[in-house]
């Protein structure tokens, strides 16, 4: 059966993360995405040397970083500073149903390829955003990177101890939360447009999406008036909801948001039955008064085992929630991951055969795919404005001369 | 004009955060949202006493994460372990688009609410739910929560610096990121049905979702066979992609990545001009060789001056520099108040507060939050009455045995 967006075609103005990725979402449900690079450079993801220390760099050219980010695309190259470059978007603008672009607030109309212009062409057109800070307010003209998403949001003082420094996060986090946003919006405007016959714009920002992100966060501090603390493993004021190391050196996490009603069960699997009657124990609310002590009982429990045999020991004697801590080369080996191909194989034209991120959203009938590797530099400019925007060869010889594309 | 989902029903069966957030974020999108709750208990979000050691009750009876997951619901209670309460949850379904729910799959067949047995009633229905470890696989039977997900799907080494032990996070976020891609994949359900006629079951899980959020971190180890080292501040490769104490012992994080295009006004604004032209730091390179010595001098100059000085000199040459918010920053935050990130609305118990809604601006069907998180079963009478076409006096008698 064909995909949710078969037939809608997206052109793509968009660089680094936040704004390629979720055109790749979009792909990834079968739009046909088009994706225009500056002529010379490209987009700059194709650039990324270095990423934290690491070489990004792969065979012919190719790095991780625009791989994960622009599949099932096309690439064209367009010098839009140039007149004459302007009525080729125009013309690709009637034929497509989405536009998306994340360049700072002011440059596309300084192109004139800001909304009012483009819709003018195609009034049906679901032109949509990706800022960092939104339309509106002092900073929506400032420029955005993922990790100032992070520091704005305020996520680096909600990961880690109470007392430490904020910390970081690598892979992308805010980039990759504002795309998913953004592809979430054009997906709700799709859903309009056919509903209710309109075209619109879609704004999403970082700073909007990480704080949707901490929903929880913020009704703390807006309902309660107090901020969630951060957790110290070592006293966490529920033992049961903490992460613990086995005896060989992997870490195992416990979530049980209900303790109490799992403490006899637990008690027991650990064989610890002596303390399930404990007045320090006996409850959650004794349980936190007397935090350190029950870790510091579980610290030394949980280290006379492996973290596997942990895991299979509580499933074996109830109905336990704990997983285990997995690294991301633990993540592509796990069998969960593989089975409902979270990661999945693919294909690369120069690559080989790898593995890549798959869909997290599964549809029964009517599911999207990973098709296309991400483009070479340009690979579809003549195909795509012969195609979709019918230029002649001519007009495209033209437009090479004139250094357009 | 309305919302874009205006006109759509979504029936909710779901609990905590996952299952009710996505229907929260339908609900701005304007569609309308019947939750079925447990008679006697509800969801147990509502009973929720302390997550993370912060009291979480609200004046009123209300329960912070209760009533961010559940905005714009109406709650009905219905017994689905009775033959009669699965009959009326039937019958809503022929009135409903969408269902949604976070159960476990086995219970849910068990309760008569998988996707075969209510396909049946309404072969258009779009059916989603959301599991801890997916469909398929030895866990896929498992029970999951927030913190289950972080460290399942890497995130816990993903976070804070190297050689540390795994870290965690408050706030939920893996609930709502699955929260996220549920909502999505409703969304995509919606548009198939729209566009090809056909109803389907979707599925997203915990672990889906978070993988999904690391994609770059998972596809650099599936890819090249290595792991991103986590950061340290002391050690950052890229000294001007780090971040800095201030003399008020607030926070400033710069985040160049291009950052030869900068060094020079980085410099002047820090009153660094003679670093500039240093052979050490001269570029990309030298600067990551010798970035603990780099990052000690940048440590001293950021010391002299408080942080609101430091963003004032900052955007005076549009450099790359957040303040380093905590959460009672970003509730004040000028950004997040005018772009409406978090909206003014009134309270029936609390008063006047805000409360997070969809982050999408919308230019002609706009979203909104539009009521409070429902008290446990406000709506039943009312509901069942509309859509599935009961009386006064069928009501009495489901009353009667317990059935809602």
């Amino acid at each position: 059966m064909v995909m949710p967006l078969e037939g809608v075609r997206v052109l793509d103005w968009t660089i680094w993360q936040q704004g390629p990725v979720a055109t790749a979402m979009l792909g990834d449900l079968g739009a046909e995405v088009i994706k225009i690079e500056e002529r010379e450079r490209g987009d700059p993801g194709r650039g990324m040397k270095r990423v934290r220390g690491l070489s990004a760099e792969m065979a012919e050219g190719r790095n991780f970083y625009f791989e994960t980010n622009n599949r099932n695309k096309k690439s064209m190259t367009l010098d839009v500073r140039k007149e004459g470059a302007r009525e080729v978007v125009y013309r690709l603008v009637e034929k497509c149903d989405v536009f998306v672009q994340n360049f700072r607030q002011g440059v596309a109309a300084k192109w004139g390829l800001d909304y009012a212009t483009l819709s003018r062409r195609n009034p049906r057109l679901i032109y949509a955003t990706a800022s960092g800070y939104g339309p509106l307010g002092p900073d929506s003209r400032e420029p955005a990177m993922d990790y100032l998403g992070l520091a704005r949001s305020g996520i680096m003082n909600a990961m880690g101890e109470p007392g430490m420094d904020p910390l970081g996060v690598v892979g992308g986090i805010a980039d990759q939360m504002g795309a998913i946003v953004t592809a979430y919006g054009v997906l709700a405007a799709v859903v309009a447009r056919e509903r209710f016959g309109v075209g619109q714009e879609v704004d999403v920002s970082h700073l909007g999406s990480m704080t949707a992100l901490q929903a929880l966060n913020v009704a703390a501090v807006c309902l309660l008036g107090r901020e969630l603390p951060r957790q110290e493993r070592a006293t966490a004021f529920n033992p049961l909801w903490n992460h613990y190391k086995c005896g060989d050196g992997r870490w195992l996490a416990l979530a049980h948001l209900q303790p109490d009603r799992y403490w006899p069960d637990f008690c027991r699997a650990l064989g610890i039955e002596e303390l399930e009657h404990d007045p320090r124990f006996e409850d959650a609310q004794r349980r936190e008064e007397n935090a350190g002590v029950l870790v510091g009982i579980l610290d030394g429990i949980f280290a006379t085992m492996g973290c596997d045999e942990w895991l299979a020991h509580l499933k074996k004697t109830g109905d336990f929630i704990a997983t285990r801590v997995n690294t991301v080369t633990d993540l592509v080996k796990d069998p969960q991951i593989i089975e409902n191909e979270y990661i999945q194989d693919f294909d690369h034209p120069v690559l080989g055969k790898i593995k890549v991120v798959g869909l997290p959203v599964r549809l029964s009938k009517t599911p999207g795919s990973v098709r296309l590797a991400a483009p070479e530099f340009g690979q579809h400019t003549e195909e795509v404005l012969r195609e979709v925007a019918g230029y002649t060869w001519e007009e495209i010889e033209k437009l090479k001369q004139e250094e357009v594309i | 004009m309305a919302g874009p989902l205006d006109g759509i029903r979504v029936l909710e069966w779901a609990v905590w955060v996952v299952g009710p957030s996505c229907c929260a974020m339908l609900g701005d999108l304007g569609a309308e949202i019947i939750k079925i709750e447990q008679p006697v208990l509800g969801d147990p979000g509502r009973g929720l006493q302390a997550i993370w050691g912060l009291r979480t009750p609200l004046p009123g009876g209300g329960n912070v994460l209760f009533e961010g997951a559940n905005r714009n619901a109406r709650s009905i209670t219905i017994d689905l372990a009775k033959e009669q309460g699965r009959d009326l949850a039937y019958k809503l379904v022929e009135k409903c688009d969408v269902f949604v729910h976070n159960y476990r799959r086995q219970v849910a067949d068990a309760l008569g609410m998988g996707y075969d047995a209510l396909s049946r009633h309404n072969p258009k229905l779009v059916y989603a739910w959301a599991s801890g470890f997916g469909s398929k696989g030895p866990d896929s039977d498992l029970p999951a929560l927030d913190t289950i997900a972080l460290a399942r799907s890497g995130m816990m080494m993903a976070m804070g610096e190297p050689d540390t032990p795994p870290q965690s996070a408050v706030g939920a976020i893996a609930d709502q990121t699955t929260a996220n891609m549920l909502s999505y994949g409703v969304l995509a359900g919606l548009l198939a049905r729209e566009r090809l006629g056909v109803g389907q079951e979707i599925d997203v899980s915990m672990l889906g979702s978070m993988v999904f959020l690391q994609s770059l971190n998972v596809n650099l180890t599936s890819i090249r066979g290595r792991e991103f080292t986590r950061r340290s501040r002391s050690q950052a490769g890229n000294p001007l992609q780090n971040y800095y104490r201030c003399r008020d012992d607030k926070w400033v994080l710069l985040a160049h990545t291009q950052a030869d295009r900068y060094w020079h006004d980085f410099c002047e604004v820090l009153g660094l001009q003679e670093l500039e032209p240093d052979p050490r730091f001269v570029d990309m390179e030298t600067r990551a060789k010798n970035c603990e010595e780099l990052i000690r001098i940048l440590d001293g100059v950021f010391a002299t001056r408080s942080q609101e000085e430091w963003l004032r000199l900052l955007r005076q040459k549009y450099l790359f520099f957040s303040p380093v918010n905590s959460m009672a920053d970003v509730i004040k935050d000028p950004q997040v108040i005018e772009n409406e990130y978090l909206q003014d609305i009134d309270h029936p118990a609390l008063g006047a507060v805000k409360m997070t809604r969809l982050p999408i601006n919308f230019s002609k069907t706009p979203v909104q939050l539009r009521s409070t998180a429902p008290e446990f079963g406000q709506h039943t009478e009312e509901v069942l009455m509309e859509l599935a076409g009961l009386s006064w006096e069928d009501i009495e008698k489901l009353k009667e045995q317990e059935v809602i």
